[in-house]
């Protein structure tokens, strides 16, 4: 179905897409400090593929998409039930997040937490529940 | 640690088989058969520490704060289980590589199979309640995929569902049972327990933890009422039934009731209800099984008997019977997988296992006729095998020791010769009937001719399990000392040294075990006697009429609830959750209050004056589109909201969910019928405006209770302290999300992905329809 859309709109969609991508992983990365985290990255990513959905129908943006997003969502729940397990073995307890310092040249004292993977499985779950449910629900009446 | 590695071994064997199988296919069973093989040597090697008499632990901990934590224990009881499991593994996953065909899916089986296998390890060596009873739900759910193996047959669905029905829901009831016994004594840890024997009889629990935790053996070890899916399990390829529902599930019921038994053991109670449950059970499975034309079902009604005999020995509560019960289970698991094999053997070769279709084999099968010779011997409990000596030694525990069952001491003796007597007469009928006697029909009968011997990798698992159970007999000493005493030290929790012999002299084992044979030998000749039938609506007949009440019902309900009107559903679902939530807030006790109040300042007020405005007004458009764009409206500007009372976190969540939903609902108004404005009926009004207007105070009410727990309940400090100390986050919303409440959201994440996978059949089925 060819959707009626105006030149303004798909060069601003296409124009917007690579900093939509980029906020959504800057909220990735940031949120242990600043505002931010997985969830919101994930439904990030989610609300920029869905512009362009809407600029450009649905078949042009699944094609150029790539497939499994239900593996995504496979992947992040695994990750996210993975990240508990450091602590496990530490003894601590399942979940238990675990923070390491680095002394890295250049940037210095860097923090990193384990439940920075369990994060990242939060986010890749929830992109690939918002991708799939945009592709299942925006798929051509039968 | 190593008990830990060696215990998540199978898992992790399984799942790679699940992943890389395709290239192994046929291969498959050999990397099944050699992690059994390490497992079974990795376990043997606590054979001379256990045998000493000492124990081994590890433990990981899980979920501290709760008392959850992954801890193994390993005694002479376990251990034993252990190496029947590894062992038993071994031989019959080097059976079921060839036994399977070239065109079956061999990497699924072998994957279900080392899935028991971890689950089975892991039910027998956990010493956490929790841990056990997981392990213990995994056992059942790798049974239901292994009996559903040829899930394209109804039969095997059915065996399937109706295991899995019927251990499950005892599992559910050895749950509670096992909820009880912490309550009652503070503590998850088995090994802990175990020394809490009085003060746990002397609770006014203890009825209802004895009564729950036997339904869960009972139902796991096949016990008359519960018999009645082991049959049908049947269904399953042969080396399954071998394995899980003659040699190990099936006595893990037994195990537990053997774990257990320092526990609830010593009451009148125990010993009328183990004891009794057991009697019966050998006896109602001794007559069905001499009844059988199918071999198969012959000896699922048989493993039924016998279960029924060691669950009936370890009711009796005393030490002879703790012993005669730990041998005699070790005897039976040998022998009776043992003639598993042999049946699938000729099962393969004659492609029948009906016994009115069956005889005169033994000249073509000469291996696997031996090999089913010398077990049926042994399950007939004839000298010089274990089952004999064992034999010997349940009919001492019922004469000695017990007071008696139900006030009669007569009766177990007596019971104890009967069901004997059937087990030979039915071991000597299985063993004649195929291999020896006349082939019916003159040869010209059903059978391929010529009948070839199997490939050594099939009859000789059988060979070896066969020898097995002479080894069990001719070898009492080493037996008694390094599996048998061991064993039953760690049911009892003290030393005990059974002397283990062929012959104790004169005695009244010699005596019964005399009758046994001279009724056997009647039985034999006159089984066709037996095969009356019982008029009356048995077990069966309830767990059919049960399930189809259940589906009825979940029928009526669906037919009610689920009209296919959209409006109703929502209707049903903001009804349901405003009756959750108002009715404990009016209940009483619920303190409303605001925190603080303070004048509202002006571009607050036209944010919530601008809410209320767009939400009356989505009310009276008749546009759906345009409704929908105003509810984004609303979602947006209560995300201003947050952004004014300083919340960054939930208002770019707000923001962004109400840009996706927004999408996914403009995406889903596509998929809907055409709009239909409907008549303003006067009910239908008053219905929504009741609905709405009850949801409205549910939340208000909520939030007014929420603010009303002093302040001393809150834990906000606690995490606005904590975050970067012990989470190393400055974001307290994130670290609370992913780290203080991990759990939560480890669960929400959960729900998620399985709310997808809902709505992926949905939609894909509803394609397809």
């Amino acid at each position: 179905m060819r959707r009626p859309t105006t030149i303004l709109a798909t060069t601003v969609a296409q124009l917007i897409l690579p900093f939509l991508l980029l906020f959504s992983l800057e909220l990735l990365l940031a949120g242990h400090n600043r505002p931010g985290g997985g969830f919101i990255a994930g439904v990030m990513l989610v609300a920029a593929i869905a512009l362009q959905y809407v600029v450009f129908g649905i078949a042009p943006v699944r094609r150029r998409l790539p497939r499994g997003s239900l593996g995504l969502t496979a992947t992040g729940l695994a990750l996210a039930l993975g990240s508990g397990i450091p602590g496990l073995l530490r003894g601590e307890g399942f979940l238990k997040s675990w923070v390491i310092h680095w002394s890295l040249p250049l940037l210095g004292e860097v923090e990193w937490a384990t439940a920075f993977l369990f994060d990242l499985g939060i986010f890749l779950l929830v992109a690939g529940v918002g991708l799939t449910l945009l592709a299942l629900i925006g798929e051509d009446r039968p | 640690m190593s008990l830990i590695v060696a215990t998540f071994l199978s898992f992790v064997a399984a799942g790679t088989l699940a992943a890389l199988g395709r290239r192994l296919r046929q291969q498959s069973g050999w990397a099944a058969a050699g992690t059994a093989g390490a497992l079974f040597a990795y376990f043997a090697s606590w054979l001379p520490m256990v045998a000493g008499g000492g124990v081994g632990h590890a433990e990981l901990p899980w979920a501290p704060a709760l008392g959850v934590s992954l801890s193994l224990y390993l005694d002479g009881l376990s251990l034993f289980f252990a190496l029947l499991v590894t062992g038993v593994g071994t031989l019959i996953f080097t059976y079921g590589r060839f036994y399977l065909g070239r065109e079956e899916d061999h990497p699924r089986f072998f994957a279900s199979m080392l899935l028991f296998m971890g689950s089975m390890l892991g039910a027998v060596l956990s010493s956490n309640l929790i841990v056990l009873f997981v392990f213990w739900e995994l056992t059942s759910l790798s049974s239901f995929l292994l009996i559903g193996f040829w899930h394209e047959r109804e039969a095997s669905r059915y065996g399937a569902t109706k295991a899995l029905l019927v251990t499950a829901l005892g599992g559910l009831a050895m749950l509670l049972g096992f909820i009880l016994l912490s309550m009652a004594t503070g503590t998850w840890d088995l090994a802990d327990l175990l020394g809490r024997g009085d003060q746990i009889r002397a609770h006014p629990f203890y009825p209802v933890i004895l009564i729950l935790v036997f339904l869960g053996c009972a139902t796991k070890s096949a016990q008359v009422p519960f018999h009645i899916w082991l049959p049908n399990a049947m269904e399953a390829p042969t080396p399954v039934s071998a394995y899980l529902h003659s040699a190990t599930m099936v006595q893990a019921g037994l195990y537990l009731a053997a774990r257990v038994h320092p526990l609830l053991s010593g009451t009148e109670l125990w010993t009328t209800l183990v004891g009794g449950v057991g009697m019966l059970t050998l006896i109602v499975g001794g007559i069905l099984a001499v009844r059988q034309d199918d071999l198969k079902a012959l000896l699922a009604y048989s493993t039924v008997s016998q279960l029924g005999l060691v669950m009936a020995l370890f009711g009796l509560g005393t030490e002879i019977g703790i012993q005669a019960g730990a041998f005699h289970l070790m005897t039976h698991a040998v022998f009776k997988a043992a003639l598993f094999l042999v049946v699938g053997i000729v099962e393969h070769e004659t492609h029948t296992r009906r016994l009115s279709e069956l005889g005169g084999l033994y000249g073509a099968l000469p291996a696997t006729g031996t090999a089913a010779l010398l077990a049926a011997l042994a399950s007939a409990g004839l000298p010089p095998f274990g089952a004999f000596i064992s034999k010997e030694m349940a009919f001492d525990a019922t004469v000695h020791g017990a007071a008696g069952l139900l006030g009669a001491p007569g009766l177990l003796p007596a019971a104890m010769v009967v069901g004997s007597a059937f087990t030979f007469a039915y071991s000597i009928r299985l063993v004649h009937g195929v291999f020896f006697g006349r082939q019916p029909g003159g040869g010209a009968g059903h059978l391929p001719s010529p009948v070839h011997e199997a490939t050594a990798w099939l009859w000789g698992p059988a060979a070896l399990l066969a020898l097995g159970s002479l080894a069990l007999g001719i070898l009492p000493g080493a037996v008694g000392r390094w599996l048998v005493g061991p064993m039953a030290s760690g049911i009892a929790q003290r030393p005990l040294n059974p002397g283990l012999a062929l012959w104790h002299g004169i005695g009244w084992p010699v005596v019964l075990s005399g009758a046994t044979l001279a009724l056997g030998v009647l039985l034999y000749r006159h089984h066709r006697l037996l095969a009356w039938r019982v008029p009356l609506p048995g077990p069966d007949a309830a767990y059919n009429g049960a399930l189809a009440l259940a589906d009825r019902i979940a029928a009526a309900c669906s037919d009610r609830l689920q009209s296919g009107d959209l409006r109703r559903y929502v209707a049903v679902v903001i009804g349901a959750v405003t009756a959750a939530a108002l009715l404990p807030l009016l209940a009483g006790g619920v303190r409303f209050s605001l925190l603080e109040t303070r004048p509202l300042l002006a571009h607050e007020g036209t944010t919530l004056l601008l809410i209320a405005v767009a939400a009356v007004a989505i009310v009276f458009l008749r546009n759906r589109v345009a409704a929908i764009i105003l509810l984004g409206a609303v979602g947006y500007l209560v995300g201003v909201l947050f952004i004014i009372l300083h919340a960054p976190d939930l208002a770019l969540t707000q923001i962004l969910i109400e840009t996706v939903s927004l999408a996914l609902f403009l995406l889903v108004l596509y998929r809907l019928p055409p709009y239909v404005p409907e008549e303003a009926r006067r009910g239908r009004v008053v219905r929504d405006l009741l609905l709405s207007g009850g949801a409205g105070l549910a939340v208000v009410l909520t939030l007014l209770a929420t603010l009303g727990r002093s302040a001393q309940e809150s834990i906000a400090h606690y995490f606005l302290a904590e975050s970067l100390p012990a989470a190393g986050g400055r974001n307290v919303v994130n670290v609370i999300l992913i780290d203080f409440r991990g759990y939560d959201t480890l669960g929400e994440i959960s729900v998620l992905a399985i709310g997808l996978l809902g709505v992926y059949a949905l939609i894909t089925l509803g394609r397809r329809a």
